[in-house]
């Protein structure tokens, strides 16, 4: 089986707060992988580690064959990016963004092509609209056109259905869904626990810098009725507090 | 879905498209545009109202201040740069150009392009304004040279502001450590009569970078000439580019 990810012995901390705490994982090519935990888990610490955005403390990550703190300029040409914080330039229209990263990402997209992009994300009506004129939900979907003007065989979506309505969130599903049926990897962080079983072939479970389990949805499952039988099937819901308890949780 | 060109590409390409939106998207935010545009044109208006000569043979104010105004417009767009860098670190634009396989880097350099080409029109049009409307005394073939000296000034100002927004954690302080070192070197190096200044103040004059573009650009406009010993302004202005990039870049955090 090849890897799109593998990483071992994974820490990053801020000041004093650990935020990725000696991890190691790895994620099947053409998987959909889901990276669950509450807020502040690290989940976002970790896609940028694995973006080469930030640089790890200890450890190595390989991402779709290379070592990453050797080639992340190659690597990052190969990779789609959807940040949990979108930011897109403020004065450009959704239009000139879609353009301008194919640039940044050495490729050169026609007009037709990039509205085709936007019109994958439901924004085709949007093309000549500023990032300040589109709703929450339309900059999110702008970011997530952004993440896929490269054609990335690796794409990185941090939570990316939180704030969007009920139709936005299905046809983000969908979208998923083909993508992974295109033959690309995605790595997608939520806290929604649905979302991941609807999504995702493999979950792993994040608390305080540390996967807490790995494994199929199902299985985990599986698991967790194993370990305390309730006499019918327990649901991810339950697997995932069972893992990372009950106590709130700041943003 | 997608049609692409092969993805091996000289550096400058990257660098020069970003330029190019940026300038386009400077055009888009035209309010910040034209309110940087607010400040020289005032200036230039009231110095033109309250500075004609009462007499022939006085000195003209509004003449004299005239070539300093239009510097003075390139040297804001430093303030423009500061900000706008300010801006895309606190609010996470550079995290995701960071991204792209683009160094950050380069793209710092092409919008710190846009904004140099977007303050040399600036500085133009007030160069225009000051010459068709006010009827200020412009040496034509000097404006046309005064492109390079405006040149010159716009990078040193440029890599000034990057390095105040190297220093600044947010936009408004970034604006204000700009203007509040701007403008007393504006006042000592040429804004003002040398008579006028303190005696204290005097020997400092000539090491600003302000007074080395008005040292260039006063005898472009006002004659057509450059003054008589050129090299000591021009080198003067390329080692403060050179420097102030230089510390620029080494305290630069995207992030
Ligand atoms: N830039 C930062 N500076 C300091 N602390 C940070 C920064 N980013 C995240 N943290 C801290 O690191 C921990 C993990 O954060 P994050 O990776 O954003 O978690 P998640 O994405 O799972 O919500 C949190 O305690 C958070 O407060
Ligand atoms: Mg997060």
């Amino acid at each position: 089986m090849t890897f799109a990810i593998h990483v071992e012995n994974l820490s990053k901390s801020y000041g004093a707060v650990r935020a990725v705490a000696d991890l190691s994982f790895s994620v099947p090519a053409g998987c959909t992988f889901g990276l669950l935990g509450p807020n502040g888990a690290g989940k976002s610490t970790t896609l940028s580690l694995l973006q080469g955005l930030r640089q790890p403390e200890t450890g190595r990550v390989v991402v779709l064959g290379l070592d990453l703190s050797a080639h992340a300029a190659q690597v990052k040409g190969r990779l789609g990016v959807q940040l949990q914080h979108t930011s897109l330039m403020p004065d450009l229209a959704a239009l000139q963004q879609v353009l301008l990263f194919a640039r940044l990402y050495g490729r050169r997209l026609n007009r037709a092509a990039a509205l085709d992009l936007l019109r994958r994300v439901g924004l085709a009506e949007k093309a000549a609209a500023l990032p300040g004129q589109l709703s929450g939900g339309q900059q999110q979907r702008l970011a997530l056109a952004l993440a896929l003007v490269n054609d990335p065989e690796l794409v990185f979506l941090d939570e990316p259905t939180a704030g969007l309505d009920p139709q936005a969130r299905r046809n983000l599903w969908d979208l998923v869904r083909t993508l992974r049926a295109e033959g690309r990897t995605l790595v997608l962080t939520t806290h929604y626990i649905e979302e991941a079983e609807a999504l995702c072939d493999q979950v792993g479970i994040l608390d305080h810098g540390r996967l807490l389990a790995l494994d199929t949805p199902a299985a985990l499952v599986g698991q967790l009725a194993a370990a305390a039988p309730t006499g019918r099937a327990p649901s991810l819901e339950e697997v995932f507090l069972h893992f990372t308890g009950r106590a709130w949780r700041d943003a | 879905m997608l049609t692409h060109l092969p993805r091996q590409q000289p550096a400058w390409r990257p660098i020069l498209h970003f330029a190019g939106a940026m300038f386009q998207a400077g055009l888009t935010d035209w309010r910040t545009t034209a309110l940087s545009l607010f400040t020289p044109l005032f200036m230039l208006v009231l110095f033109w109202l309250i500075g004609r000569p009462a007499e022939p043979g006085d000195l003209d104010l509004a003449a004299f201040i005239f070539p300093a105004i239009v510097g003075l417009t390139v040297m804001l767009g430093g303030q423009t740069l500061a900000m706008r860098l300010v801006n895309w670190r606190t609010q996470g634009v550079f995290q995701r150009l960071a991204a792209t396989p683009t160094p950050v880097g380069h793209l710092v350099l092409g919008l710190g392009l846009a904004q140099a080409a977007l303050s040399v029109v600036q500085a133009m049009s007030v160069l225009a304004f000051g010459a068709l409307a006010l009827g200020l005394p412009v040496n034509g073939l000097g404006a046309g040279a005064a492109l390079g000296v405006l040149a010159l000034g716009v990078s040193t100002f440029s890599a000034y502001g990057l390095l105040v927004a190297s220093l600044s954690p947010k936009a408004d302080i970034a604006s204000s450590l700009f203007i509040f070192t701007l403008l007393p070197m504006f006042f000592l190096g040429g804004g003002f009569p040398a008579e006028i200044l303190p005696a204290f103040l005097r020997p400092v004059s000539p090491w600003l970078p302000t007074t080395m573009v008005n040292t260039l650009l006063s005898p472009l406009l006002a004659t057509g000439t450059l003054p008589s010993d050129p090299a000591w302004p021009v080198l003067g202005l390329l080692s403060y580019t050179l420097g102030l990039a230089a510390l620029a870049a080494w305290r630069f955090r995207w992030e």
